[in-house]
């Protein structure tokens, strides 16, 4: 049976399609994580929302770095850390995190965790059951850096924005991911209304959703 | 910012300080209260859940609950994004970023050390407006 059969009686098929490509591509080795990697990443993930109020990561550096498992306990941690308590990302530990794991690797974690996120906390808050994981594949990692990359828009280097919004951009070192993680956004949000101020593709209107958005924003304590 | 511009083009006053913090009564956007309760609750994914899910259901019905349910999933993601990235407020957005920061006080979180320009145009603003 295809994923997100039990969703697709009440969502729009575009959105639906949407998360078909996020669940095709999350099991694929990725430019700097294998298949078995990237599934890990989205189970530690999963396993941790929702997050218990006492459950902190805490310092990094506390978490070990070596490990005959899947992910070490420092990459779980950075990954807990994206995921729930992104705010508390700030310079000096974005630092010590690409110090240790590296930038690409970095950016590609957080583009899994980004995708993995939309997808569950749309399940959660609907009160269906979330999707299974797809099966890793073999295979190894692409290593590929993209080109023409820029310093100044974020912590990690990015494409130039262009006419792009920065958020578009964030997370370029992992291209690939990056550009389905936009896909999710244009399903689920914007579709191609994102500059209209008057929105008719949607059941509420455009302020009910701007409302809901900058709640949610405000409750991650997120100011962009 | 897209919640005051979207309610200016529909020629709704709305009360942006709302939707930040408080319950959102009386903030200008219709059945902001259900909205907002059901933000909160599948933020916290708690036993409030169930009961703010048909609240919002019986004010917007049951695709608006769900429009609502996408809203606040996808801009998680797009708060992860953001803050593990470390992106700083685009050029153009920094002005009316930093008036709204000042309505609604969201300058205070740690986040917004990101977007380092935005404590000069709000000390800018503070002293055209002679504060």
């Amino acid at each position: 049976m295809k994923p997100f059969q039990s969703l697709g009686k009440r969502i729009d098929p575009e959105i639906i399609e949407s998360f078909e490509i996020v669940w095709d591509y999350l099991g694929l080795p990725g430019s700097w994580w294998t298949g078995e990697q990237r599934i890990a990443i989205a189970s530690e993930v999963r396993k941790s929302n929702p997050r218990k109020l006492w459950e902190n990561v805490g310092k990094l550096e506390d978490y070990a770095k070596d490990s005959d498992e899947i992910l070490s306990p420092y990459v779980k941690a950075v990954a807990r850390m994206v995921a729930n308590e992104t705010s508390k990302i700030n310079q000096h530990i974005y630092d010590q995190v690409i110090a240790s794991i590296g930038e690409g690797e970095y950016a590609e974690l957080a583009a899994v965790v980004s995708q993995i996120v939309a997808i569950d906390q749309l399940c959660d808050a609907l009160g269906i059951e979330r999707e299974k994981l797809p099966t890793p594949k073999e295979g190894k990692p692409t290593l590929e850096r993209p080109d023409e990359l820029v310093t100044g828009v974020a912590f990690l280097p990015t494409f130039a924005a262009d006419k792009l919004p920065h958020v578009a951009v964030s997370l370029s070192l992992a291209q690939a991911d990056n550009a389905r993680r936009m896909l999710l956004v244009r399903a689920m949000y914007s579709g191609s209304s994102f500059g209209e101020m008057i929105w008719e593709h949607r059941d509420l209107s455009r302020p009910q959703s701007e409302l809901v958005a900058a709640r949610t924003s405000a409750l991650n304590e997120c100011f962009y | 910012m897209l919640l005051s511009s979207s309610s200016a083009a529909l020629d709704e006053s709305i009360d942006v300080r709302y939707a930040v913090n408080g319950n959102g009564a009386d903030m200008g956007v219709l059945h902001s209260q259900q909205l907002i309760a059901f933000t909160e609750a599948a933020h916290r994914l708690d036993e409030t859940l169930s009961t703010a899910r048909e609240n919002l259901i019986a004010a917007v019905g049951e695709k608006g609950m769900i429009d609502a349910a996408l809203t606040t999933a996808v801009f998680r993601s797009l708060n992860i994004a953001a803050d593990s990235s470390g992106i700083r407020i685009d050029d153009e957005w920094e002005e009316i970023a930093a008036y709204l920061a000042m309505e609604t006080e969201a300058d205070q979180f740690s986040t917004a050390a990101n977007s380092p320009n935005i404590g000069n145009h709000i000390h800018s603003i503070k002293i055209k407006h002679g504060k």
